[in-house]
C-alpha cells in the first residue's frame, strides 16, 4: 500500500516538476539569458550587415541521439543521420541500466556505435550486476525527399552475446510547425515509425518471420556475427515524435516495443507497467544534450549526450602571421644584387645557413642541412611543430624568400623525419612572389608546385652545427588506462616518464624512458584464464611493479635505394617485449598504395620490467599493404605470425581527418579457435585520437588517442615497436600535402 | 541512482584527470630537439592560460593625432566586432602583382596581419578561420570596389580544407560624406556593397561592406568589411597622416 502512494505520488511529482520546467523554458525562449552558451540557430529574418546574416560554417546543432547513442526518440530509433564524421559520446540510465555509447558518423548514410552497458540486479549468468559490451551499425536507405521520409536500416548489438540484439527499418519525416519564439523561428516536429524484430519485437508483434527467436543467454564467448538471427522471429511496430518548439528545447514521446523480457520476466530489475516513455531534453551548447525521462509508466531516466565534430576545432587554429614575400623587384636592383658568385665563399654560405636556421628556429621549426647553388637551394629541416606538412613547407618557402639572394630561383624543400627525407617539394620563387596575393592563392602555387621522391643528401649540403650530436629529455605524466573488467569496467593507472634519447648521426637513435607510477589499479585485475601464452593477458602481474624500466633501445632509420625505407631496431620495445625488429616499407611518393614487412624476434620481459627475461621467446612479423581509399579512408591489410605464434590476418580501416583527427576500427582472425581465444572469439576494436591543436587552437603535432577492445585476450597480438614507419612517412607525401594545400600560405 | 562501481568508476576517473592535469602543469619539462609529448605541451598551454588570465586585458591605448604624428609609418586602427577588440596594425609592405590594384601588407604586434587590394580585404592572418585569399572587384586607379558582381572568398576551414564563399554584388552609392578621424576631416563618399549568396540548405546569406572612399585621394579611409565567418566584421579607420 505504502509503496503504491509513494509510486503515485513520485509521479505526480516528477509529472508537476516537469510541466513546471517545460513551461518556464518555453515561456522564456524569448528572454536573452538562456541557461548556457549560445548555440547554433537560423534565425529569422536577420539585418544584412549582422554575423546571424553572413555565411556559416558551423552547422546546427546535431541530431537527438536515443538511450543506444544513435539518433532516436528515448528508447527506439529513428532515421536521421549524425553530420559527417560526428563522434558522439552519451551516457543514459534508467532503472538500474546504464549505457555508455560511442557513435561515429563514418560516412554521411553509414555510422557504427560501440556501447558499454551494466544492468544492475540482474543476478543471471553468474554476475549480479551484469556487464556487456556491442556494436551497431546503422545504414540510411533514402534521404527525406518532399513527400518521402528518410528511412534507415539498423542492426542493434549485432555481434557477440548480443543482449540488445534487435534490427529494425525506420521512417522519420519532419515538419515546421509554428513560430512559438521571434528568436528561434519555427519549431520542426519529427515523426518516426519503424518495424522492429529482436528486442523490438518483443511487445505487441504483429507477425512473424522463420520461426522463434532463441532467447537470450548471457555469458558465453561471443564475438560471432548472429547473422542467422537477423530480421528473425516476431515484428512490431514502434514509433514516437520530437517535437523542437524552440531551438533549445525537445519534448518527446515514444511507444517501445521492447518488453525487457529478461530484466522484467525472467530477473526483477524493474517493474515494465507501459510501452509508453516520455521525455524532455535541452540543448545545453551546440555540442551538449541534457535530457530526463518518464519511462516504461515506472522508471525515470537521464541521459546526456556529447557530439563532437572533428570538422569544427574546440578552439578555432591561430598560428602567428608569417612575414609577407617581398618581390625581389622591390630590392634586387642592381646587377651586383643577381651576383652568382657567392655560393663559393664558405663564409657567405654559413651566414645564410645561420640566418636561415634562425628563422626557422622562430616558427618552430629545425634546420637539418642545406645545399646552396646559384640558382637553385635545397633546405632539409624537421617539423616538430605544425600538424599539417603543407603549412611547414609554406612557412620554410617564405623564409627562403626572405634570406636567400636574388639568383636563387628554385627551392627545394624537403621535410626530413628521424634522418629520413620524405619528400622534395619544388617551387620557383618567382611563383611565390607572383602568387601570394593572387584570388586562388591555394589553388595558384599548388598547380605549379612539384612533389616527387625526396633527394638523396647532396655531398656538398652544409649540416646544422647544433642538431648532431643531440641530446634530448623530458619528464611528463603519463596514463595506462585498462577497460572492461567485470569486476571494475575501468581501471587506470597513472605516474611520471622520464623520457630521454640521442641522436649520435642522422637516422641514429637511443631511446629510454623510465617510469614511476604513482597511484593506480590495474594491480587488482582479474588474473588472466587465458589457454594461449599470456603475450598479452598477464596485465596485473606485470603492474605489481611501480619503478619500471618502460622502453630502451637503439633504432636506425636509412633509404636502401629509391621509395624503399628502412629501419632497424634492438633492446626493450614495450612493457612486455624485447628483441630485435627490422621493417622495410615501398611507399612511392605520389602512390596511394605500399607495402611492407617487418620480422621481429622478441622475448617475453620479466614482470618486474627491469632488465631479466622470462622464458617465453617467439618469431611474429608481418607482411602489410596499405592503401588511402580517399576522403581521408586508409585501408590496412597485414598477414603474418602473431605474439602468442598464431597465423592470420589484421584488416584495419581509418578515417584520419586533415587536421589530424583520426577513428578507426580493426579486427584481426587467426588460426586461434574461439575457444581458445577466450571471451570475445576473436580480437577485435576501435581507436580514436584527438589532436591537442584540434583542443587547444595552437600549432601542434601531439594529440590524445585511446585504442579500445572489447576484451584484452592473447589471440592476434602484436609487437609495440618505437619507430614504425608508415605513419610519420605518408604525413608528408603527395596526397597529404594536396589535401592540405590550403595551409601553405598560412 | 547509477551503479556504485560505475560512480566510484566515475569518481576516480576524475580524480586521475584532476592529478593528471596538475601534473601535466607542475611537473613535465623538456629539452632537446625532439618533440614534446602531448602532456607537456598541455601543461605549457595551461600555463601560458593562467598567466594571460592573470595579466589580465591590456590598457586601452589613449590616441590622438599628435601621437599618430609621432610615426613616419601609415597605421590602421581595426576593430574586430565580435570580441570588440581593437588593434593598431603598421604597414609593413606595398606591392603589385600580374592583378590590377595596389596590395597593403599591415601587421599588428601580436603577430596578425591583414591584406587589402585597393582598400579590399583580401587576406587575414594570425587569426581564426583565416581568409587565405579573395577576388575582389578590383580596377586599376580606382579606391574601393569598382563594379558589381561575382566575389569570392577563400578561407581555411577547421579540417584544413578550403571552404569557398561565392557571393553576387550589387554596389550603391550612399552620396558624400564627411568624416572625422582623430581630428581630421575627410570628404568621402559612402559605398556599399551589397552581397548575396545561398549557403548551407539554401539558406540565404547577405554580406554588407561599406567603403569610405576619397575620391581624389584614391584612398579608402574608413571601411566596414566582412573577413569570413570565424572573425565576422572589422571595422578598419586609416590613421596616416
Amino acid at each position: 500500500m505504502t509503496r503504491s502512494f509513494s509510486l503515485t505520488f513520485r509521479i505526480a511529482l516528477v509529472t508537476a516538476a516537469f510541466v513546471v520546467f517545460t513551461a518556464s523554458l518555453l515561456f522564456n525562449a524569448d528572454a536573452a539569458q538562456a541557461w548556457g552558451p549560445e548555440i547554433t540557430r537560423n534565425p529569422q529574418n536577420p539585418a544584412p550587415g549582422t554575423d546571424e546574416a553572413a555565411p556559416r560554417f558551423k552547422p546546427l546543432p546535431p541530431p537527438a541521439l536515443n538511450f543506444y547513442g544513435t539518433p532516436g526518440i528515448i528508447d527506439t530509433p529513428s532515421a536521421e543521420m549524425l553530420p559527417d564524421g560526428t563522434y558522439a559520446v552519451s551516457y543514459s540510465w534508467f532503472g538500474g541500466q546504464s549505457r555508455y555509447n560511442i557513435t561515429f558518423q563514418a560516412l554521411p548514410w553509414l555510422s557504427a556505435s560501440f556501447r558499454y552497458n551494466g544492468i544492475r540486479n540482474l543476478n543471471l549468468f553468474g554476475f549480479s550486476t551484469y556487464y556487456d559490451r556491442g556494436f551497431d551499425v546503422r545504414a540510411r536507405l533514402w534521404q527525406e525527399r518532399r513527400w518521402l521520409p528518410e528511412v534507415t536500416m539498423g542492426l542493434q548489438d549485432f555481434a557477440g552475446t548480443g543482449v540488445y540484439a534487435a534490427e529494425y527499418f525506420v521512417a522519420t519525416k519532419r515538419f515546421q510547425t509554428p513560430v512559438l519564439s521571434r528568436r528561434s523561428g519555427p519549431g520542426e516536429l519529427k515523426s518516426s515509425a519503424g518495424l522492429g524484430w529482436g528486442r523490438l519485437g518483443t511487445h505487441g508483434a504483429i507477425g512473424n518471420i522463420g520461426g522463434v527467436r532463441p532467447s537470450f543467454v548471457g555469458g558465453g564467448t561471443g564475438g560471432q556475427l548472429s547473422y542467422d538471427q537477423w530480421f528473425r522471429g516476431d515484428f512490431a511496430p514502434f514509433g514516437g515524435i520530437e517535437w523542437q518548439p524552440t531551438d533549445r528545447l525537445s519534448l518527446k514521446a515514444e511507444y517501445s516495443t521492447d518488453a525487457y523480457i529478461t530484466e522484467t520476466q525472467v530477473s526483477d530489475v524493474f517493474e515494465r507497467k507501459s510501452a509508453l516513455n516520455f521525455g524532455v531534453e535541452y540543448q545545453y551548447s551546440d555540442r551538449t544534450r541534457l535530457g530526463a525521462y518518464y519511462l516504461y509508466g515506472s522508471e525515470i531516466g537521464f541521459s546526456a549526450q556529447f557530439q563532437l565534430n572533428p570538422k569544427h576545432p574546440l578552439t578555432p587554429m591561430v598560428v602567428p602571421a608569417a612575414q609577407p614575400i617581398i618581390p625581389r623587384s622591390h630590392w634586387a636592383r642592381t646587377e651586383a644584387d643577381w651576383n652568382q658568385n657567392w655560393p663559393a665563399s664558405t663564409q657567405q654560405t654559413t651566414v645564410f645557413r645561420d640566418q636561415i636556421a634562425e628563422a626557422l628556429k622562430k616558427d618552430g621549426l629545425i634546420l637539418e642541412a642545406i645545399t646552396f647553388d646559384a640558382t637553385e637551394v635545397e633546405l632539409r629541416y624537421r617539423n616538430p611543430r605544425y600538424q599539417s606538412d603543407m603549412q611547414a613547407v609554406g612557412r620554410v618557402a617564405r623564409i627562403m624568400t626572405a634570406y636567400l639572394p636574388a639568383s636563387v630561383e628554385t627551392f627545394r624543400i624537403t621535410p626530413v623525419r628521424s634522418g629520413l627525407g620524405l619528400s622534395t617539394v619544388t617551387v620557383r620563387r618567382s611563383d611565390l612572389e607572383a602568387q601570394e596575393f593572387a584570388a586562388q592563392a591555394s589553388d595558384g602555387i599548388n598547380a605549379v608546385t612539384a612533389i616527387t621522391a625526396a633527394r638523396p643528401l647532396s655531398e656538398d649540403a652544409v649540416f646544422s652545427d647544433e642538431l648532431y650530436p643531440a641530446f634530448s629529455y623530458s619528464f611528463a605524466p603519463y596514463t595506462k588506462p585498462s577497460y572492461f573488467d567485470p569486476a571494475r569496467p575501468f581501471r587506470i593507472d597513472f605516474g611520471l616518464d622520464l623520457v630521454a634519447s640521442y641522436a649520435p648521426a642522422p637516422g641514429w637513435l637511443i631511446g629510454g624512458a623510465l617510469r614511476q607510477r604513482l597511484a593506480g589499479n590495474i594491480a587488482n585485475t582479474r588474473a588472466s584464464n587465458s589457454v594461449l601464452p599470456h603475450v598479452r593477458t598477464d596485465i596485473s602481474r606485470y603492474a605489481q611493479y611501480g619503478t619500471t624500466l618502460e622502453n630502451l633501445y637503439v633504432t636506425r632509420h636509412w633509404k636502401p635505394g629509391r621509395d624503399l625505407y628502412a629501419r632497424a631496431t634492438g633492446g626493450i620495445f614495450e612493457t612486455m617485449f624485447g628483441g630485435i625488429s627490422g621493417e622495410l616499407l615501398w611507399k612511392p611518393v605520389n602512390s596511394p598504395l605500399a607495402l611492407g614487412v617487418e620480422a621481429n624476434y622478441v622475448i617475453q620481459r620479466d614482470y618486474d620490467q627491469r632488465f631479466s627475461f622470462l622464458d617465453y621467446k617467439t618469431f611474429t612479423g608481418h607482411a602489410s599493404l596499405y592503401y588511402e581509399l580517399g576522403s581521408n579512408y586508409q585501408l590496412q591489410l597485414d598477414a603474418g605470425r602473431y605474439l602468442a605464434g598464431d597465423y592470420g590476418g589484421t584488416f584495419s580501416l581509418d578515417r584520419v581527418f586533415n587536421n589530424g583527427w583520426a577513428v578507426g576500427a580493426f579486427f584481426t582472425l587467426t588460426n586461434v579457435s574461439a575457444a581458445d581465444f577466450g571471451e570475445g572469439s576473436f580480437d577485435k576494436g576501435f581507436r580514436f585520437r584527438i589532436p591537442l591543436g584540434w583542443m587547444l587552437g595552437k600549432p601542434n603535432r601531439r594529440g590524445f588517442g585511446l585504442t579500445i577492445r572489447p576484451t584484452q585476450r592473447d589471440g592476434g597480438q602484436r609487437v609495440a615497436v618505437p619507430g614504425r614507419l608508415y605513419g610519420s612517412i605518408r604525413e608528408a607525401h603527395r596526397i597529404r600535402l594536396k589535401d592540405q594545400r590550403v595551409r601553405f600560405w598560412e | 541512482m547509477i551503479h556504485p562501481a560505475l560512480s566510484r568508476t566515475a569518481l576516480h576517473l576524475r580524480a586521475a584527470l584532476m592529478t593528471l592535469l596538475a601534473l601535466s602543469t607542475l611537473a613535465s619539462c623538456t629539452k632537446g630537439p625532439e618533440e614534446a609529448s602531448g602532456a607537456i605541451e598541455l601543461g605549457r598551454s595551461i600555463r601560458a592560460l593562467i598567466q594571460e588570465r592573470r595579466a589580465g586585458p591590456a590598457a586601452p591605448l589613449q590616441i590622438n593625432r599628435a601621437f599618430l604624428e609621432q610615426f613616419p609609418q601609415p597605421h590602421l586602427e581595426v576593430i574586430v566586432e565580435q570580441s570588440d577588440l581593437t588593434g593598431y596594425l603598421g604597414l609593413v609592405l606595398a606591392r603589385q602583382d600580374d592583378l590590377p590594384g595596389e596590395i597593403t601588407t599591415w601587421s599588428a604586434a601580436d603577430n596578425s596581419a591583414l591584406a587589402f587590394r585597393n582598400g579590399m580585404l583580401i587576406a587575414t592572418r594570425g587569426l581564426p578561420g583565416n581568409l587565405i585569399s579573395a577576388s575582389v572587384p578590383v580596377q586599376e586607379g580606382t579606391a574601393g570596389p569598382a563594379h558589381g558582381g561575382q566575389r569570392r572568398y577563400y578561407l581555411r576551414s577547421g579540417n584544413n580544407q578550403e571552404q569557398v564563399v561565392t557571393l553576387a554584388c550589387k554596389i550603391t552609392d550612399l552620396g558624400p560624406q564627411q568624416l572625422e578621424i582623430y581630428d581630421r576631416i575627410y570628404r568621402t563618399r559612402h559605398l556599399q556593397e551589397h552581397c548575396e549568396g545561398r549557403g548551407e540548405a539554401g539558406r540565404k546569406t547577405v554580406v554588407l561592406n561599406d567603403y569610405w572612399v576619397d575620391s581624389q585621394n584614391k584612398k579608402v579611409w574608413k571601411s566596414r568589411q566582412w573577413a569570413g565567418p570565424e572573425i565576422g566584421y572589422l571595422r578598419i579607420r586609416d590613421l596616416s597622416n
